[in-house]
């Protein structure tokens, strides 16, 4: 939940809207021994049909790595990133985040005090906010039921949306 | 003006927020507070953060809860805390920055969204909320 979310909003910003039934399985990768898995596959499908495979993993081969891929089919073209490709100076000595990371959580703290000094208006809604957290919430129920989950069956779903500052 | 930040808990990201933030002329970062209840790692944990970024630290989180001596309050404890911490804040009357995810149920995340204020802020995966 704490981390699957990230992948969960990249794949409703690729996809153009949030995946509406979810089919999700767990694997131990980086340490079999835990009880609790730490990789994660989330089958989604939206509305309109269109697929996404998201996978989380923390079997990296050191602490501290970032390694993210991402590739979009669409109708006209291929996407394709992985930060694997990304140029840049690495070594244990000094290993900054890949370029395409660097500098994210700056510049969202700083379009926060920018909106909360109401010198700009929020990039995201709050019907995004709680539509990420549906899906991951339909993700853990399909996880523990080992079955596809529609985003709808989460409890609370069919309520409305919360208006906020940004529904105007 | 200097906004005055206020940290309900520190643990999981609240070194990079601490450092950000800190770093950034427009905040000073006043306190970081726990619930003196929390598990003991959540606390060891969030006085290691405001240790590490110099600031003050309380083992009652009525010391950022104080509208008159912080603006802003960011809730970064464990996800369920999340939503009971931020709707604290929010009756306090500071605005309040909540890691993600903004709750772990909809219902709870409806009672933070439902607040007249409250607005989206940079990510799905943070949340503004106005008092």
């Amino acid at each position: 939940m704490h981390n699957g979310t990230h992948i969960i909003d990249a794949a409703t910003w690729l996809l153009g809207e949030p995946p509406v039934v979810v089919y999700t399985r767990a694997m131990p990768t980086f340490a079999p021994a835990m009880t609790s898995p730490d990789s994660f596959h989330i089958q989604a499908r939206t509305a309109s049909g269109s697929l996404a495979t998201l996978e989380l993993r923390y079997a990296l081969r050191r602490r501290c790595d970032v390694l993210r891929r991402v590739v979009l089919v669409g109708s006209e073209g291929t996407l394709r990133h992985s930060t694997e490709e990304e140029a840049g100076l690495v070594s244990d000595a000094a290993r900054p985040a890949p370029v395409s990371v660097e500098g994210a959580l700056h510049t969202q703290l700083a379009h926060w005090l920018d909106l909360v000094g109401g010198r700009s208006a929020p990039v995201v809604r709050t019907s995004e906010v709680r539509g990420v957290l549906a899906v991951a919430l339909a993700a853990q129920q399909s996880l523990v039921r080992g079955v596809p989950v529609t985003v709808d069956e989460v409890a609370s779903h069919d309520r409305p949306v919360p208006q906020g500052k940004d529904a105007s | 003006m200097t906004l005055r930040v206020g940290f309900a808990s520190a643990v999981r990201h609240a070194h990079d927020y601490l450092r950000i933030l800190g770093g950034d002329e427009r905040v000073r970062v006043v306190a970081v507070a726990e619930e003196a209840g929390a598990a003991k790692w959540a606390r060891a944990d969030s006085r290691a953060a405001a240790q590490a970024a110099g600031v003050p630290f309380f083992d009652d989180l009525d010391a950022v809860l104080d509208a008159a001596a912080v603006d802003l309050v960011v809730v970064c404890s464990e996800p369920t805390r999340h939503a009971r911490l931020a709707l604290r804040a929010l009756a306090a009357g500071v605005e309040v920055l909540v890691d993600k995810p903004v709750a772990t149920t909809l219902a709870d995340a409806d009672a933070v969204l439902e607040r007249p204020a409250a607005r989206a802020a940079t990510s799905p995966s943070s949340t503004e909320v106005g008092s």
